[in-house]
């Protein structure tokens, strides 16, 4: 955990904290500020995964919490508090037990957080047709555009969206019965900022091969039937301007990950 | 500042925001905690984009951290500038405190020194945002646990020379007055004697809880009767200004921050009237 701010402040001597007649004043005093700032920190990562909290109930969730915020850093930005959870868990003693209980934990944290991240994403402008069609036909470094900081790819061999149906209905008292979830097929979901709201969708094999390309664009193997998805992306606002430089945070956003 | 009415009403949390969309219950403003909303987009600002087309809205923030030695981070300060402008806000209101050390942001708010040589820096990080704001700056008065040995000023006439130097108004936070005083043994009413009352242009309100021997402006209660009988008294004091209810902690139903709210609004309904002042 970051140091306490307050040592940042001389405490003791004439530019110290000011003496107080009751002793237990400064303790107390010293111990609000650290609680508030814990606190504000725990709710935001509360905020990120309410349905890993659904699954694993408040009294194991909540001492996760409390420990986690007690031991990773703290960024910048308050909604980006719960950045490293899974990766924490994993390096617990704990972890592999509650992933041996739980084994679609980590795609789950995964689909959470890239919905936290689509949520709270700031606006980007958007790729421009014209200038993308320009540099496909003279490629030059670097390319008009970039993947959008806040899209996120994830895959799965468990039926996320399911899972995620079940959970949120369970939170909301609509459903009472617990998951029954068996390994499937491997599938690929796309998680997206839109304008006015956050989308999800399975990805199409050619849809995943262009964001590969698309990452680290290599012009040598660019090909037609490549590029088919290309207006699909665009639409869905996967790829912003390069030129835009507004978001301070665009490289803790860049979340684009295949599991 | 376009003039607000001297009303009550309530501090948004995004809990609420659906239900008072749908009802859309008669208030005469609403404050909002623009670091809520900096993405500037998603289904949360879109509401609020909504709520602006019904209720004047007033932006409260908590990360200009005026009292570093550092300027207001310009991205931050250009998302509620944007902010406020496509809400048509009508103020911006943020704390003389501290929330950001060496560029590491510290998400609270920490007490400065009320010293001559903390006037300088404030009075700058002060103007800059305020030139770069399209509306009214307001400062608020903060809670403190702690005070720092070498003080020399009261909080009151900080303000006082802020306010004479950068022309911004305040928010008085009544709540916090009392907090404040409770924890660092002095008289809230002493304590509001030396604020430059012509400009404070808001109150807020707010519930705190014990934690002996301080007490902990924790937002998350209704506001107890030494705090309203001190809103009383600034009212007689001040005038009637208009009013906000702040509650974060166990969030209680909307209709019990408007039942809070109803009550400031009696308050202000029943003031004298002052010279100078209409209620």
């Amino acid at each position: 955990m970051n140091p306490d701010p307050l040592r940042h402040f001389r405490q003791f001597g004439a530019q110290g904290f000011a003496p107080s007649a009751d002793p237990a004043a400064l303790a107390t005093a010293l111990s609000i500020y650290h609680n508030n700032r814990l606190g504000i920190r725990r709710r935001a990562v509360s905020l990120s995964y309410p349905l890993t909290e659904q699954l694993l109930g408040k009294p194991l969730f909540r001492p996760m919490l409390k420990a986690f915020c007690h031991q990773a850093s703290m960024p910048h930005a308050l909604e980006h508090s719960g950045a490293g959870l899974l990766h924490w868990l994993r390096a617990q003693p704990q972890g592999p037990a509650l992933f041996a209980d739980y084994p679609f934990l980590p795609s789950l944290l995964r689909w959470e957080w890239a919905h936290h991240l689509a949520y709270h994403s700031e606006r980007y402008d958007p790729a421009s047709h014209e200038r993308c069609d320009l540099w496909l036909r003279h490629p030059s470094e670097p390319p008009p555009w970039r993947l959008h900081p806040a899209l996120s790819v994830l895959s799965s061999r468990y039926p996320l969206a399911a899972i995620v149906a079940r959970l949120t209905a369970l939170s909301q008292g609509r459903a009472t019965e617990g998951l029954a979830i068996e390994r499937g097929d491997r599938r690929c979901w796309a998680v997206w900022p839109t304008l006015d709201n956050t989308a999800v969708a399975q990805l199409t094999p050619a849809q995943r091969r262009l964001l590969r390309w698309l990452k680290p664009p290599q012009p040598a193997s660019l090909t037609p039937e490549l590029f088919s998805p290309l207006p699909q992306l665009l639409k869905r606002g996967w790829l912003v301007a390069r030129n835009d430089s507004a978001p301070v945070l665009r490289d803790l956003h860049s979340s684009l990950f295949f599991s | 500042m376009r003039a607000l009415p001297p009303h009550a009403s309530i501090s948004l949390r995004e809990t609420h925001l659906a239900q008072l969309l749908a009802q859309r219950p008669p208030l005469p403003f609403i404050e909002v905690v623009a670091d809520n909303f900096l993405a500037l987009r998603g289904p949360h600002y879109a509401g609020l984009r909504q709520l602006s087309e019904h209720y004047p809205i007033l932006l409260h923030c908590v990360g200009f951290s005026f009292g570093s030695a550092q300027p207001p981070a310009p991205d931050y300060t250009r998302k509620v500038a944007t902010m406020a402008q496509e809400l048509g806000a009508l103020n911006v209101t943020d704390h003389l405190s501290l929330s950001a050390l060496n560029d590491e942001f510290i998400h609270d708010l920490l007490p400065i020194r009320y010293h001559p040589d903390s006037l300088q820096a404030l009075c700058d990080n002060l103007s800059r945002v305020q030139e770069a704001l399209p509306v009214p700056l307001l400062l608020e008065n903060p809670s403190r646990y702690l005070a720092y040995a070498d003080d020399e000023m009261s909080e009151g006439n900080m303000m006082t020379k802020l306010v004479q130097r950068t022309g911004i108004g305040v928010l008085m936070d009544i709540n916090n007055l009392y907090v404040t005083g409770h924890n660092l043994g002095l008289c809230p009413q002493a304590m509001l004697a030396d604020y430059p009352q012509e400009a404070i242009d808001l109150y807020h309100l707010a519930g705190h809880h014990a934690q002996p021997p301080l007490l902990v402006d924790s937002h998350s209660a209704a506001i107890c009767p030494e705090v309203w009988q001190l809103y009383e008294y600034a009212i007689t004091q001040i005038g009637p200004r208009p009013t906000i209810i702040e509650w974060d902690n166990q969030l209680p139903p909307l209709p019990t921050l408007i039942e809070q709210a109803q009550l400031a609004q009696a308050y202000l309904q029943a003031a004298p009237v002052l010279d100078g002042t209409t209620s």
